[in-house]
């Protein structure tokens, strides 16, 4: 009986080691990464008149991917104005149709606002994703000539 | 034993929280605003009539002597206007060969109704006038005007095309 105790006593403490790992994670899983894959460029652009870049645009929208396991919350620190190296200011706008999140290699598009963000989940089998990014950039009709930056940076945070 | 083991499995719970993640990326938003020029209105440069052995002038900055050229520019970008063609005679038109000898002058304004304040002898291959710190779009009127000095030529009219170019600085 006394065998019998201990062997019990044994089995108990190697399920919980076995546990603990899994309960880290919660509901987590491996390290979320995101990486850049594209800026976002406008091109040419002529004073006065809008240009839009569609998330659809593969050329020329911005590209970032998503690696985790687990839930997470996409937020996006997006620019209102580009600048020169002159100091030249360029309005630049983000919508409601200019974010689209892919889920996979695979998976359907989801559009969302880049202003608003959007909730990721990477589940088991599925640990990648694509951000696309679009937007619309306002040359003034007395804006000077130049090139124009600004940085969009995107936070993925876990739930 | 059984004390021990379950103070191993207390000490495993303190770490078992969850530890949340967040990972930030960036990538950059770019655009290039062409440099662009652009012609505006014009005017020929009109010598009133001329007599021979008189001298005869056209004044850009009061349009005496007669109506001045001018070629308005637009920019949004540092600029440069070269006198490209500017001949140093006029040639009659009805085919003589007879020609008119003339000395231009150049003046800037920034509007086709305001002549220039001030002008200066001018020649082809001039840079009349520039800007290396432009800001943004604008425009730029360039005017034109001459003096005669021998116009003991045949009679008839005389005329020459006459080029400014606007191009980035």
């Amino acid at each position: 009986m006394r065998l019998g105790g201990r062997l019990t006593t044994w089995i108990a403490l190697s399920l919980s080691l076995t546990a603990a790992p899994a309960a880290v994670h919660g509901q987590g899983g491996g390290q979320a990464h995101v990486e850049p894959v594209q800026d976002l460029q406008f091109g040419q652009l002529i004073p006065g008149a809008q240009t839009r870049v569609d998330p659809a645009d593969a050329g020329r929208r911005g590209e970032l991917r998503l690696e985790g396991r687990g839930t997470y919350q996409l937020q996006f620190a997006l620019p209102t104005e580009m600048v020169s190296g002159s100091g030249g200011k360029l309005p630049v706008s983000f919508g409601s149709a200019d974010g689209v999140l892919v889920r996979g290699s695979a998976g359907g598009e989801t559009a969302f606002d880049p202003s608003v963000g959007t909730t990721l989940v990477l589940s088991r089998g599925v640990t990648e994703a694509r951000v696309f990014i679009g937007g619309t950039a306002r040359p003034t009709a007395s804006q000077a000539a130049g090139i124009y930056s600004a940085n969009i940076t995107v936070l993925m945070a876990q739930n | 034993m059984r004390k021990l083991i379950l103070t191993i499995v207390a000490a495993m719970a303190l770490v078992l929280p969850a530890q949340l993640e967040a990972q930030a990326g960036n990538i950059t938003a770019t655009a290039t605003v062409n440099a662009v020029f652009w012609d505006g209105a014009s005017q020929n440069l009109t010598f009133d009539a001329v007599n021979p052995g008189t001298a005869a002038s056209v004044d850009v900055t009061t349009g005496n002597g007669g109506t001045p050229g001018y070629m308005e520019f637009g920019f949004n970008a540092d600029y440069k206007v070269t006198a490209t063609t500017l001949p140093t005679t006029l040639s009659e038109t009805g085919g003589s060969g007879s020609t008119l000898s003339v000395a231009w002058e150049c003046g800037v304004s920034s509007a086709t109704t305001s002549n220039p304040a001030s002008a200066a002898a001018c020649a082809q291959g001039d840079v009349v006038t520039s800007d290396a710190a432009v800001s943004g779009v604008g425009s730029t009127v360039v005017w034109l005007g001459g003096t005669i000095a021998d116009t003991n030529v045949l009679a008839g009219t005389y005329t020459g095309s006459i080029t400014f170019t606007i191009s980035a600085n």
